[in-house]
C-alpha cells in the first residue's frame, strides 16, 4: 500500500497530498492509467500473442534458434565464376538489413524472386557486363562458419536474371 | 500497491523528460533519415500494415511520406521546446506513431522504436511542457508539484519495465530451458552475424570471434532474462536498485551493439531510462553552472520561485 501522507520516496516523489482538491477522482485516474498500461502493454500482445507496433510481445532472439539456418539473400554473379554480396540498400531500396532480408524471402514465396531480381538488377549500373544477379537460399552451419569452415550446406539459385547496360 | 501511480512529481521533472525524449527523438529521425526517406520507395507489393495502419495495404504516395517526415520533425522540435504544446505535443506523439508505424509496414517489425513511441504518447498527452517550455513563459507563477505531472512519470517507468518483463518472458516461453543453458543464444549471435555477413551488411567480428566459446553463452543467457525480468525492480522506491538495473540494462544493450551489431539506440543513450531518476535536479545543476558563467544571478524564473515560495506554495525541489 502507497503511502498517502507527504513522505517523499527514492524518486523524489511525494504521495499525493490530502489538500489536494480533486484527491479522490485524481486517484481514480492514476489507478485506471496504471491498469489500462498493464492491461493494453502488458498483457494484450501476449494473450493474443502478436508482434506489433507500438504493441509486442518483443520476441527478438527468443526463437529455438539452431546453427543450421536458411538465409535468403541476393548476390551478384560474375562471368569469372565469382560472387559478391550485394548491400542491403541494393537488395531493398532501404538499408535495414532485416527489411532487406524479410523482402527477399516474400518474394521468393511470391514469385520466386523474380520481380525482385529484375527490380535490383536495374538498380545495379556499376557492375561489368555479362553479370547477373541471383535470388538464392544459402544454407550454413553458423558456428561452423566462424571457425572457419565457409563451405555451404545447400545452395538453391531460384532466379537470376541480367544485369542491363554497358556495365560503365 | 494499487496506489504506486498516484504521485506527484514537480513540473520540472517531467519538463526534463520532454526536452531529454523529444531531442532524442528528433536526433534519432535525422541520423535515420535515409531509411525513413526510403520507406517511401519500398516494393507496393510487400505494404503490409501494422498497428495502428493495419488497414494498409498499398504504399502512401512518396511526396505524402517525405511531407510527414519533415512535418515529424518540424513538430518534434516544437514539442521539445515546448511551443503551442497543448497542440503540438499530442501532435508530434501521434504523427511520430504514424510516420515510424509506416516505416515498418513493409513485411517486419523491428524493435529499435516501441518504447520511444509509448514514452512520446505519455509526455504528448500531458502537462509536461508546464516549465521550460515556451509556453511556460508566459505563465505568471511557477507550478507545485502535482499528481498531474506524477503520473505521466510513473506510467512511462510502467511500461519500460512492461517492455523489459515481456522480452524476457518471451526468451523464457519459446526458447525455454534452451535459451538458458543450451547453444540457443550462441546460436543467435552466429546465425545474426552470418545473416549480416551475407546480406553485404556491417556485421560484428567480435561477435564471430566469440561465438567459438560456447561456454561463454549458458551464463550470458541467464544474465541476459535476470536483467530483463529484473526490470520488476525499477518499479521499487529503492534508488540504488534502480540505478543497479538502468546501468545493468545499459550495459545488456552496450553487448548486443558489440556482439550483435544491433543497436537499441533509445536505451543507449540512457534517455529511456532517465523516467526512473530526478533528472530535473541535473538540468537545475546545467542552468546554474550555465548562469554562473554568464555571471547572472537572478532572472524572472528566479523571481516566480521565491514569489511561488513566499507564497506557501513547496518548493520545487525534486
Amino acid at each position: 500500500m502507497a503511502t498517502l501522507g507527504n513522505g517523499r520516496d527514492d524518486y523524489g516523489s511525494k504521495a499525493m497530498t490530502p489538500d489536494v482538491d480533486d484527491r479522490r477522482a485524481s486517484r481514480t485516474f492514476a489507478r485506471l492509467v496504471g491498469l489500462g498500461i498493464v492491461a493494453v502493454i502488458g498483457i494484450l500482445p501476449v494473450a493474443l500473442d502478436r508482434d506489433s507496433y507500438p504493441l509486442s510481445t518483443y520476441p527478438m532472439f527468443s526463437s529455438r534458434r539452431t546453427a543450421v539456418e536458411p538465409v535468403h539473400t541476393a548476390v551478384i554473379a560474375y562471368p569469372d565464376g565469382t560472387i559478391g554480396r550485394l548491400s542491403p540498400t541494393q537488395i531493398s531500396g532501404n538499408d535495414e538489413v532485416i527489411i532487406a532480408a524479410q523482402l527477399v524471402y516474400e518474394a521468393i514465396r511470391r514469385d520466386g524472386g523474380e520481380v525482385l531480381c529484375a527490380d535490383i538488377a536495374s538498380r545495379l549500373s556499376d557492375v561489368e557486363t555479362g553479370a547477373e544477379v541471383e535470388i538464392v537460399t544459402e544454407r550454413y552451419d553458423a558456428i561452423d562458419w566462424y571457425e572457419g569452415r565457409k563451405s555451404p550446406i545447400s545452395r538453391v539459385v531460384h532466379t537470376s536474371c541480367r544485369v542491363p547496360g554497358d556495365g560503365s | 500497491m494499487i496506489d504506486w501511480m498516484w504521485r506527484t512529481a514537480p513540473a520540472t521533472r517531467l519538463a526534463t523528460l520532454r526536452i531529454l525524449v523529444g531531442a532524442y527523438t528528433v536526433a534519432f529521425m535525422l541520423v535515420r533519415s535515409a531509411s525513413f526517406w526510403q520507406s517511401a520507395e519500398l516494393p507496393a507489393w510487400q505494404t503490409e500494415g501494422v498497428g495502428i495502419l493495419w488497414f494498409l495495404d498499398t504504399p502512401w504516395s512518396p511526396t505524402l511520406v517525405h511531407l510527414l517526415f519533415v512535418g515529424t520533425i518540424a513538430l518534434g522540435v516544437l514539442f521539445t521546446a515546448g511551443v503551442g504544446f497543448r497542440v503540438t505535443g499530442p501532435a508530434f506523439a501521434v504523427v511520430f506513431l504514424v510516420m515510424s508505424t509506416y516505416r515498418l509496414s513493409f513485411g517486419h517489425v523491428i524493435h529499435t522504436e516501441h518504447l520511444v513511441a509509448l514514452h512520446l504518447l505519455a509526455l504528448g498527452f500531458s502537462r509536461s511542457a508546464d516549465e521550460w517550455s515556451f509556453d511556460a513563459r508566459r505563465r505568471p507563477s511557477l507550478p507545485q508539484e502535482h499528481v498531474r505531472y506524477g503520473v505521466p512519470i510513473r506510467a512511462m517507468i510502467l511500461v519500460t519495465v512492461i517492455t523489459y518483463v515481456l522480452a524476457g518472458i518471451a526468451k523464457v516461453r519459446h526458447g525455454g530451458m534452451d535459451w538458458l543453458v543450451g547453444d540457443v543464444l550462441r546460436n543467435q549471435v552466429a546465425y545474426d552475424n552470418l545473416r549480416k555477413e551475407l546480406l553485404g551488411s556491417p556485421h560484428s567480428p567480435l561477435g564471430g570471434w566469440t561465438v567459438r566459446f560456447a561456454w561463454l553463452f549458458p551464463p550470458a543467457a541467464v544474465l541476459t532474462t535476470f536483467v530483463e525480468i529484473g526490470a520488476l525492480v525499477a518499479l521499487t522506491r529503492f534508488r540504488r536498485a534502480r540505478w543497479i538495473w538502468a546501468i545493468s540494462a545499459w550495459g545488456f544493450h552496450v553487448v548486443v551493439l558489440a556482439l550483435m551489431a544491433i543497436s537499441f539506440p533509445y536505451p543507449l543513450s540512457f534517455v529511456a531510462y532517465a523516467c526512473l531518476f530526478d533528472v530535473e535536479r541535473g538540468a537545475e545543476r546545467v542552468i546554474q553552472a550555465a548562469r554562473r558563467r554568464t555571471g547572472r544571478t537572478s532572472d524572472s524564473k528566479r523571481d516566480r520561485l521565491s514569489a511561488a515560495t513566499s507564497g506557501g506554495i513547496p518548493p520545487i525541489n525534486g
